[in-house]
């Protein structure tokens, strides 16, 4: 099954021991290949918005009913150069699969680009589905999920548009 | 009477009536996807948006009926508790979505 191979490759790259039984670690797996997915790794997984965020239960399914082969991390699939590097992209702003980094992280980044919210829009929800983390917590995840999704050139040159005529007002305060 | 009703009827005998309420069902939806992983109480009440009277009585209610199973599981440092639905906790939710379903085809 090639998703699932792909998936044991993943952990294996991301440096994972993963224990099947173990509600943190099957967090830390949902939350990852979920931002995998959003990144465009085709994970063969698809997510949808639970009260835990973004979540896949054929993951879960194949976590379950591979579990040895999970855990011994056998996989005879080879992560691409493209794949390994949205392995490190996500260990990197996770700070190495932080689980509450994650699952922040992975919830704004669904909501914004999964599913077509806009950043204000996300980021409520986002307080709405995770009250029990701290503003910082919430800040700093959503900062990290920007991280991974910047403004493509076509983005930056519109942002730039419309912040042409307030950069021109301020060249022109500063002359007095 | 017509024959809708009276088919509606019948059909109600083999539901559990005692899940149909909004919490409990709300409950149910929002774990039957979730299998064995379920969620911790403070993810449901985020979700559901309960209120901690309404979202434990309900929750003991439904796992003293065999419906849930609650379980303590540890995020970081924390311990905290956890639901999934039962096997039987899944067959009630369907027989009431088929039963309104039939009732909406009416």
């Amino acid at each position: 099954m090639e998703r699932l191979d792909r998936m044991i490759a993943c952990l294996k790259q991301a440096g994972m021991r993963p224990k099947v039984d173990n509600f943190q670690q099957k967090l830390i797996i949902q939350k990852a290949m979920c931002l995998l997915s959003l990144l465009g790794m085709k994970t063969g997984y698809s997510f949808s918005l639970y009260v835990r965020g973004p979540y896949s239960p054929d993951l879960t399914k194949d976590l379950y009913a591979h579990t040895e082969q999970v855990e011994k991390l056998e996989s005879s699939y080879k992560l691409n150069e493209k794949e390994v590097e949205m392995v490190e992209k996500v260990l990197e702003i996770s700070d190495k699969l932080d689980p509450t980094m994650l699952e922040v992280a992975a919830t704004y980044a669904f909501l914004w680009k999964g599913m077509g919210k806009n950043v204000k829009e996300a980021l409520i929800e986002l307080k709405r589905l995770k009250p029990f983390y701290s503003a910082a917590q919430i800040a700093v995840g959503v900062s990290r999920a920007k991280e991974l999704f910047p403004p493509s050139e076509e983005e930056v040159k519109r942002m730039k548009a419309e912040m042409a005529d307030w950069e021109a007002a301020a060249v022109e305060d500063m002359k007095y | 009477m017509n024959d809708q009703v009276i088919g509606l009827v019948g059909d109600s005998k083999a539901l559990n009536s005692k899940i149909v309420s909004l919490p409990r069902l709300l409950i149910l939806a929002s774990l039957e996807n979730l299998d064995e992983d379920g969620a911790t109480y403070r993810e449901l009440k985020a979700g559901l948006e309960m209120d901690d009277g309404i979202l434990y009585s309900n929750l003991k209610a439904l796992e003293a009926m065999g419906y849930l199973i609650e379980r303590e599981i540890k995020l970081g440092k924390k311990k905290m508790a956890s639901y999934c639905i039962t096997d039987e906790g899944k067959q009630a939710f369907n027989a009431v979505k088929r039963w309104f379903k039939a009732w909406l085809r009416g």
